[in-house]
């Protein structure tokens, strides 16, 4: 194993930061409610204190920060979910999934 | 003889695409993925099982953050779920010929961005329901709890789609109950490589004392880093490696390695192999019938019979 794959993953594996942070606990709401994308866009003081965001965080999502997010311990499998909530798509549109190729 | 015998393999949902469509060398390693399949559903057939015991991990369809089991079995009647493409273009692809989604009129009614197999099908419903094998279920809970394992146990068996598309492969016509038992194979920590073989000893046991034929499941794998940095490398030597092991029936020394160390290989789901190297024991050889790389995962194939 390369030294740069062990470094890539140590935020993930050995420190487990997305077990103390609130990240996780908003992406998965936020699968489960499209509406929470809305309000982290217009109501972000709102967002931040309902889940106790840092400053650091509710800046990462906001402005879609995607190696912040994964680096503050938003979980990879959450990262490609909040990425294609907030219209990233070029992921589902690579693979031609349907339903997901145009965000419609 | 209860115990019929076991298969693993992928539950990656590039199995049912073929992008980039213009690529000729990547749409040929799908379709050796696929004939794989075919192969493992041969050896489902052949096996006369009429349960099957499918050890998957979840992808956040049925546990969040708030809480995350490193096991946890569905007890009730049962199991259901959606494709992660259109049905239509599923039976066209697996050869699935069940017809339980018929009479529903719009596939794409997921909200933008999110996976069509995570959200509500028209409000709820979901196209594939498979029966659940609920009387083992309960029986194979009670017993583990009694052999010492402490076994959670969930009554909401919703199925994500890469769970759905080997089924659409391997139980085509669903006219085999199964049985789920959900793993974390990808939320750091994840259970300890040893334990999920032991707990494969456990269930074995209880298999034998079943009067049903119970076939088991592997899903997942190979290496793969989704949503990482990573994303796109695949560690092609340690696949290979654990092909050989099961290959000479020695699946156990996997069980000697560390959580940390299979994560690092990308190879988390392992722990869904692991668990039924477990139930097989070792020295029984595994059939390899087949390692693909595709862009961003590796996908090995692979059955063990009983002789």
């Amino acid at each position: 194993m390369t030294q740069k794959r062990q470094d890539t993953l140590r935020s993930f594996i050995d420190e487990a930061r997305h077990l103390t942070t609130n990240l996780n606990i908003f992406v998965s709401d936020m699968i489960r409610d499209k509406d929470i994308v809305r309000q982290l866009d217009h109501e972000p003081d709102k967002v931040a204190a309902k889940y106790r965001f840092s400053q650091a965080e509710i800046d990462a999502l906001r402005e879609r920060d995607m190696p912040k997010l994964y680096r503050l311990g938003l979980h990879p499998f959450l990262l490609v979910r909040f990425a294609g909530m907030v219209g990233i798509l070029e992921y589902w549109k690579a693979l031609g999934a349907p339903g997901r190729r145009d965000g419609t | 003889m209860p115990f019929v015998g076991a298969v693993a393999a992928p539950h990656s949902h590039l199995q049912l695409f073929t992008r980039p469509a213009e690529n000729e060398d990547y749409n040929a390693k799908v379709a050796r993925g696929r004939r794989a399949l075919g192969v493992l559903r041969e050896q489902v057939d052949k096996s006369g099982a009429d349960t099957m015991l499918v050890i998957h991990d979840d992808h956040f369809v049925n546990f969040d953050f708030r809480c995350y089991p490193p096991f946890c079995l569905l007890i009730g009647k049962e199991a259901k779920g959606s494709g992660v493409i259109d049905p239509a273009e599923i039976e066209t692809i697996t050869g699935a010929v069940y017809k339980k989604y018929q009479g529903k009129t719009s596939y794409g009614s997921a909200p933008a961005g999110m996976p069509q197999h995570v959200s509500d099908w028209e409000g709820g419903g979901k196209p594939y329901v498979y029966r659940v094998d609920e009387e083992l279920s309960v029986c194979m809970l009670k017993d583990l709890l009694a052999m010492g394992f402490d076994m959670p146990f969930t009554t909401n068996g919703t199925m994500d789609g890469e769970l759905v598309l080997t089924q659409n492969f391997l139980n085509p016509k669903a006219d085999k109950s199964i049985m789920l038992l959900f793993t974390n194979g990808y939320v750091p920590p994840i259970p300890h490589p040893r334990r999920c073989y032991e707990l494969g000893r456990a269930i074995r046991k209880i298999i034998d004392g079943s009067e049903r034929k119970v076939l088991v499941q592997a899903t997942g794998g190979m290496s793969h880093f989704p949503g990482t940095p990573l994303y796109g490398e695949v560690d092609e030597a340690f696949d290979n490696h654990v092909l050989d092991l099961l290959s000479k029936g020695e699946a156990k020394a996997l069980a000697t390695m560390s959580p940390e160390e299979i994560l690092r290989k990308g190879n988390g789901e392992l722990v869904n192999w692991i668990i039924t190297a477990g139930i097989i024991g070792d020295g029984v050889k595994a059939t390899v019938v087949e390692y693909v790389r595709l862009w961003h995962i590796g996908l090995g194939y692979a059955y063990w019979e009983l002789r």
